[in-house]
């Protein structure tokens, strides 16, 4: 549990509170994946880097609808499926940067799509 | 006639934000008692030391040693051999519920999930069991 937060008699405020705690780290988390983003581009023969990848979408796929963030969620959702389906069509030696450039194009949108808002705004576009 | 009401839930979640809106979800709206782990190493060694669930909530996807594995060693374990198992995925693909199904796993949470929803959810899954138990008396 995040050291900041404590579950107490009220269910709404203790859920308004975890909603703050996630939102404040949600800018790390988009950082993670840029970052393991960039080590992919970087480092393309090293798998895993892209398992990391994949891990750090699936869990803001899994975690962000949950917080409020619905939109972004689906995006990392989408991400995630598109990623992993180009992992499992990765054979050893084949050129697949082609289709990687599909999965990094659609992840530096989704940042970008979300560093241009602020977390309200983030928060605010629609229900789970 | 049903069996005794749902108590004591083993939860396996890593991401530790999910993991608490889980226990709020489940503890302070659904009135559960949780055992909280972050990682299936840490739940096989609860059990190990003799805590025993009524239910097991599993995330599908965590570093080390994914779900499936951690029910898989559960399943090795006499307190667990035969309780309930649920999957708490984003993964929820037709494909992929019907291979945690082929697992044991008696239904499949949705990831993102509704904190305010999720207890009567579980309670659901707890309750089908009830009539999947009934219809198989009938039926022998």
């Amino acid at each position: 549990m995040p050291d900041n937060v404590h579950i107490g008699k009220d269910p709404d405020a203790a859920l308004l509170a975890i909603q703050a705690a996630y939102t404040a780290q949600l800018p790390e988390r988009l950082r993670e994946i840029g970052g393991y983003l960039q080590h992919c581009l970087s480092e393309p023969h090293i798998d895993e880097h892209y398992q990391h990848l994949l891990m750090r979408l699936h869990k803001l796929a899994g975690s962000a609808g949950t917080f409020g963030f619905a939109e972004l969620g689906r995006r990392a959702t989408e991400l995630e499926i598109l990623l992993d389906s180009y992992l499992k069509g990765m054979s050893p030696g084949s050129d697949s940067s082609g289709a990687f450039a599909e999965v990094a194009a659609g992840i530096q949108d989704m940042l970008a799509w979300a560093n241009h808002q602020n977390s309200s705004q983030l928060a605010g576009q629609d229900a789970l | 006639m049903s069996r005794a009401p749902l108590q004591h839930i083993l939860y396996v979640e890593d991401d530790p934000d999910i993991r608490t809106v889980a226990q709020l979800a489940l503890e302070a709206v659904g009135g559960f008692k949780l055992r909280a782990c972050a990682s299936g190493k840490e739940a096989l060694d609860a059990v190990a030391a003799g805590y025993v669930p009524d239910m097991i909530l599993l995330d599908v996807m965590m570093p080390e040693m994914d779900g499936p594995t951690t029910l898989a060693q559960l399943r090795a374990i006499k307190a667990t051999a035969d309780q309930p198992a649920v999957f708490m995925t984003a993964k929820v693909q037709p494909a992929e519920i019907a291979y945690y199904k082929s697992l044991g796993a008696k239904g499949v949470l949705a990831k993102p999930f509704d904190p305010m929803r999720l207890s009567q959810q579980v309670l659901q899954l707890w309750e089908q069991r009830d009539e999947q138990d009934r219809e198989q008396r009938h039926a022998g």
